[in-house]
């Protein structure tokens, strides 16, 4: 293998590492909530604009802001939850999937045209690095390596929460039967709270990374959130695995179409994995047959 | 212990309950009859908190429980194993189990009622580590009442527990819901399969299109020409 193509294949995983760590976010609240969230996309700006003045204004190196982002944005998701989602909750669910489609899209307007107010000029990225690392001609950047690492360690201990703890033995209970739980005495309202701040605190910390690499301004979020709904369609809706799988092979792909290509058809990559997957998989990679 | 008085709901327009009246006393078990679309299920839902009453009251243990959410009522003790099952599919038998220890006093007691659901379910324990949506719907059902009695209720109500079991397994469930009585837990037993129904039950009611149409005592009711020409294909 060329060094090329590894140096390709690295920069895609990490890109699909930030896709995937929103992406498990966006499909936690879709999972428990069955809420459509149209301004997770929206989370992920903010937190990368957090993370910009976090570095510009204070010099906070971003992995300490992608740590920081964590109780602050979950704070913010118990408040968005309280205040927009609660009183849509005991619709029946197909209502409820449309008017949280309604209500998200709403806030994310919102959200986004009170941030241009305020932030007037494009922001760039932060000029964040280490010295990067050589290995038999492949450089890597030991900045991307470590945000890696840091994506899978927080995507290891998500598992390992959900997995091994009550609460979050309780959040995937409802995931997999929201009646069954409500039979065993799950308060479905607080655990939904909560699993919900753990999808927009997981999106703001993939926006700490994000501003690394990429140039953030406050319209980016719409196109970002259709962009993680490609990637928990791809993985399959309601599986958290699966997620973060899709979103490593979106980031694959579109840095290998970026350089084969060209870039301007970079976007497109995920429309088109998302309609070979509906051809051939419609449930997506990891997802449960219905 | 629980106590409904005349109780209406509604699904949308469609009213299917029309001012239902019974009652489960301390230790009973007491077996809610009728046949499909009779409400027998919307009964013991309106009674959990999963469906809200238009008109009535729901009592359980002296406290009005029909504006609690489901969750407050299993925390007051009251369980319901419903018909559908509801498990969690991909998690294990053992998983399933612990979550039905949700409420803090349950949590508790968790290992010593885990222990007591394999003693009435041996089959559960040597499955302990399998998925539960890979079970046959026999072992599923024994999951699902498990999970019930993980809440340490001290009424548990039974939706149709037999539907779709094979004979012997049907009888070897009734011989263990006695044994859950006989422990001390009150039992609410909605059924089509009245003959074992009645037999094990110290009272009875008959449901038809909503109302209570009868109620007596097990004995009674399997005496009773209707009954037994009704229900009971005699």
């Amino acid at each position: 293998m060329s060094a090329d193509l590894i140096q390709l294949l690295v920069g895609g995983v990490l890109l699909g590492g930030i896709y995937g760590l929103a992406a498990f976010g966006l499909s936690i609240t879709f999972g428990v909530l069955n809420v459509l969230n149209l301004a997770h996309g929206e989370f992920l700006m903010l937190g990368s604009l957090l993370s910009y003045g976090l570095f510009v204004g204070l010099g906070i190196n971003p992995f300490i802001s992608a740590v920081l982002v964590i109780p602050v944005f979950m704070l913010l998701g118990v408040f968005f939850y309280l205040l927009l989602l609660k009183p849509i909750m005991d619709k029946p669910p197909h209502q409820l999937l449309v008017a949280s489609i309604l209500v998200t899209m709403g806030a994310s307007l919102f959200i986004e045209d009170v941030t241009s107010f305020f932030w007037e000029r494009p922001v760039t990225g932060i000029s964040y690095s280490l010295p990067p690392m050589e290995f038999s001609g492949v450089v890597i950047s030991s900045t991307r390596l470590l945000i890696l690492l840091f994506i899978f360690a927080l995507a290891c201990g998500m598992q390992l929460y959900l997995k091994k703890t009550f609460v979050g033995k309780s959040i995937r209970a409802i995931v997999q039967g929201r009646e069954g739980a409500k039979m065993v005495g799950i308060p479905i309202s607080r655990v939904s709270a909560l699993a919900f701040s753990i999808g927009m605190a997981l999106a703001a910390s993939a926006g700490a990374f994000y501003v690394t690499l990429f140039t953030v301004t406050p319209v980016m979020g719409i196109p970002l959130t259709i962009k993680y709904l490609c990637v928990v369609v791809l993985g399959g809706l309601g599986s958290i695995v699966g997620s973060v799988f899709g979103g490593l092979i979106l980031g694959i792909a579109e840095t290998l179409t970026a350089y084969y290509w060209g870039a301007e058809w970079s976007p497109t990559i995920a429309f088109i994995l998302l309609i070979i997957i509906l051809i051939i998989k419609p449930e997506g990679l990891f997802g449960a047959k219905k | 212990m629980l106590e409904m008085s005349s109780v209406s709901a509604c699904y949308g327009s469609i009213q299917a309950l029309w001012n239902v009246s019974f009652r489960v006393d301390e230790g009973e078990i007491v077996t809610l009859l009728g046949s499909n679309g009779a409400g027998k299920s919307t009964a013991v839902n309106v009674a959990q908190g999963l469906v809200r009453p238009m008109a009535g009251e729901v009592r359980f243990r002296g406290a009005v429980v029909q504006r609690l959410s489901p969750h407050q009522v299993v925390e007051r003790g009251l369980c319901l194993v419903p018909e559908a099952r509801h498990l969690f599919p991909r998690m294990s038998v053992l998983e399933n189990l612990e979550l039905g220890a949700y409420p803090r006093k349950a949590r508790v007691v968790r290992g010593e009622t885990i222990e007591w659901v394999f003693d009435l379910f041996p089959n559960l324990k040597k499955r302990k580590k399998q998925r539960a949506g890979t079970l046959s719907g026999g072992e599923q059902q024994m999951v699902a009442i498990g999970r019930g009695l993980m809440a340490k209720p001290s009424l548990l109500m039974l939706d149709e527990p037999s539907l779709g079991l094979a004979p012997l397994i049907v009888a070897e469930l009734f011989r263990t819901i006695s044994e859950i009585n006989h422990h001390g837990v009150s039992i609410l037993l909605v059924e089509q399969n009245a003959a074992r129904a009645l037999n094990l039950a110290n009272r009875a009611y008959v449901m038809e299109t909503g109302r209570i149409t009868r109620e007596g005592s097990g004995k009674e009711l399997m005496s009773d020409a209707s009954i037994r020409e009704v229900y009971l294909g005699m």
